[in-house]
């Protein structure tokens, strides 16, 4: 079913459309969820969470492509999930605590951040349409899809250890064009 | 926090870029068919088609997709060792395989003059996915043929074996890929499919089902290019279907590896091979000698391997002189003797093979059918595991390809464990393959994955 097919289910308010949202990106959203956490039974509840969310935004949202929104969602969903896993495990709730106290804190500047963010995400988006074709989908399967490198390489034809100096290359140049941008993080 | 920034900023890139990276395959910065020492893949298609229409409460399907395993660097040992642990396969399944590859490969493999290529893992996968929806003596005869008489058995050890064998790494990679193409609407009727056969094709046999309108040419198109993502471009075939279709099982497997002791370039020449019918081609051979290393020798032959990386061997059978290769094929006991039987011994090998690389068009709906598959074929077949429409079998046909050449990589630490500390040497054998030949390749657990005859290795 064509992606438009699939936004109208939602508008209509048809269940139908998380049926053919999972048999069309369920695959790669587990993917993208997996990458991220490693277990699957947070993958699964990530992904699950992702349709709810996707089913509550759309009406009012339309998007262009389902496979970037939903993407989105689960790529947010389960980076959130592993910051809270990791904080739970590795700092024994004070993570939890300086987080919930972070409510706390003014937000004066909620504005300027997601100014930066958007600059941030327009200067990657030059530098990433600066590169190949082949460098574009290498550097978004192991950084949006979350794609191993061992994965990649073996794609590439090529070695882990080869791929992960490509990717050290990639790196820098990113870094380098968003100083230049001046933009510091 | 500067790493979280980075990455909601990459979470937020343009959706044409996220498009663009999910639907491109990075490119190969080498050919495979470079640095490939040997490289073998086989199609399998299995038509189904619907005979009588009956009425069948409405249901789309629920149409997966497929996480393949993870893959894994050839030299993470600790994570192959997980996988063989978590993934235990019973001896008598390896026996079945085994005794399933010699049972269709004495009726495959027959004298038709020309070199043949054939996977018998290939159509024992599809036959699997089959059995899985079948019942009553539709059922009973595939699961007859697959030698396992448990259709759960057969699944989940379909499953782990999948998971074993399962490699893609910087050395080679070995896939099986299976898909199942499910058309929903017969001439304006509903036909509807179960949902558990389609979900229990992905879990046990890493089948992705895919609604299709047979009657339309993009399905054609669509299966096709299935075929050829799934074995790296090596396959394109032209994949016809039928408006009266309603199932089509596509299975792959694709494989390539490199040989533990790779040949000295140097050393390939041109020579002589020998054809049946009694006229000479030219050829390059590769050549290579080994000290120490084991063969057999059986009655009207001489059997010897030679190590690959990822996978267990590629496995040379020379006939004698004066001795046809299709008289091993005679039965399926007569081939076992060959492929496991002989003396053994350990000495010095003189290896001459010559390179070659040819694909070949099989039709295996008349040797299924002469082992016992009967019901599957008939307008009786009782399919009902995947519709409540009578369905049958149409035809089975498979596609494969092979080629090696020299390359591989420098010997490794497997070297040694497979040629030293051997016994003393007890003979010599000549595999000096300059007429008529049989090869076939194992996987790791000593299982037929592909095998062959080589009668003229000019012939493309």
């Amino acid at each position: 079913m064509e992606d438009i097919e699939i936004i109208e289910l939602y508008w209509a308010r048809d269940e139908a459309a998380i049926l053919e949202s999972n048999s069309k990106y369920g695959g790669m959203l587990n993917a993208i969820a997996f990458n991220i956490l490693s277990n699957h039974e947070d993958c699964e509840e990530c992904v699950s969470d992702t349709y709810c969310k996707a089913w509550n935004t759309m009406p009012p949202q339309k998007p262009i492509s389902l496979a970037a929104y939903l993407g989105r969602i689960v790529r947010n969903l389960s980076i959130n999930r592993w910051h809270q896993r990791r904080a739970l495990k590795r700092y024994n709730g004070a993570e939890v605590i300086i987080s919930e106290l972070s409510d706390c804190v003014p937000s004066t500047n909620q504005v300027e951040r997601e100014i930066e963010a958007k600059e941030l995400s327009a200067a990657i988006n030059n530098w990433l349409k600066k590169l190949s074709k082949d460098d574009r989908v290498l550097f978004l399967r192991r950084y949006w899809f979350g794609d191993s490198v061992n994965k990649l390489a073996g794609e590439c034809g090529t070695t882990p250890n080869k791929l992960a100096g490509r990717m050290y290359r990639l790196r820098q140049s990113l870094k380098y064009d968003l100083e230049k941008e001046g933009i510091w993080l | 926090m500067k790493e979280k920034r980075i990455f909601d900023a990459i979470t937020n890139v343009r959706d044409e870029f996220i498009e663009e990276a999910m639907k491109t395959r990075l490119k190969k910065k080498n050919s495979w068919r470079k640095y490939m020492a040997i490289a073998a893949c086989a199609l399998l298609v299995l038509c189904a088609r619907i005979l009588v229409l009956r009425n069948g409460t409405q249901n789309s399907g629920l149409i997966l997709d497929v996480i393949y395993p993870r893959a894994y660097a050839f030299e993470d040992y600790d994570t192959r060792r997980e996988v063989l642990e978590q993934n235990p396969v019973l001896e008598s399944f390896i026996t079945a395989l085994n005794d399933f590859s010699y049972n269709t490969g004495a009726l495959i493999l027959e004298n038709k003059g020309q070199n043949i290529h054939f996977s018998p893992l290939s159509l024992y996968y599809a036959l699997a996915v089959a059995a899985s929806g079948a019942d009553g003596d539709t059922k009973t005869q595939l699961l007859n043929i697959l030698g396992i008489s448990d259709a759960q058995v057969l699944e989940e050890q379909c499953g782990n074996y999948y998971r074993r064998i399962y490699a893609d790494n910087e050395i080679g990679k070995l896939k099986i890929a299976n898909s199942i193409w499910l058309d929903n609407d017969m001439n304006g009727e509903p036909i509807s499919f179960k949902d558990d056969f389609v979900k229990r094709a992905a879990r046990n046999f890493y089948a992705s089902s895919h609604s299709v309108d047979f009657s339309s040419q993009e399905t054609s198109k669509a299966m096709a290019n299935w075929i050829s993502k799934n074995t790296n471009g090596t396959l394109s075939p032209s994949i016809e279907t039928n408006p009266d279709q309603i199932l089509s099982i596509l299975n792959t497997v694709y494989f390539y590896d490199q040989w533990i002791n790779r040949f000295d370039k140097n050393k390939t020449a041109e020579d002589t091979f020998y054809l049946s019918n009694g006229s000479e081609v030219k050829a390059d051979f590769m050549n290579q000698t080994f000290g120490s290393a084991g063969f057999s020798k059986g009655e009207g032959f001489t059997r010897a391997g030679l190590g690959l990386k990822n996978a267990g061997h590629m496995v040379f059978i020379l006939p004698d002189e004066g001795v046809s290769p299709y008289d091993f094929f005679a039965s399926s006991d007569k081939m076992k003797e060959a492929f496991e039987g002989g003396e053994y011994f350990n000495g010095e090998v003189v290896w001459k093979i010559p390179k070659f690389g040819f694909g070949s068009k099989l039709l295996l709906t008349d040797a299924l059918k002469r082992l016992g598959v009967s019901s599957a074929f008939a307008s009786d077949a009782d399919f009902s595991g995947i519709t409540d429409h009578m369905a049958y079998i149409t035809d089975i046909r498979q596609e494969t390809h092979i080629s090696i050449d020299e390359d591989g990589v420098e010997a490794s630490a497997f070297t040694q464990i497979d040629y030293s500390g051997s016994a003393m040497p007890e003979g010599r054998a000549e595999m000096i393959l300059n007429r008529p030949f049989i090869y076939y390749i194992t996987a790791r657990d000593g299982s037929l994955l592909f095998m062959g005859i080589c009668e003229n290795p000019a012939e493309k």
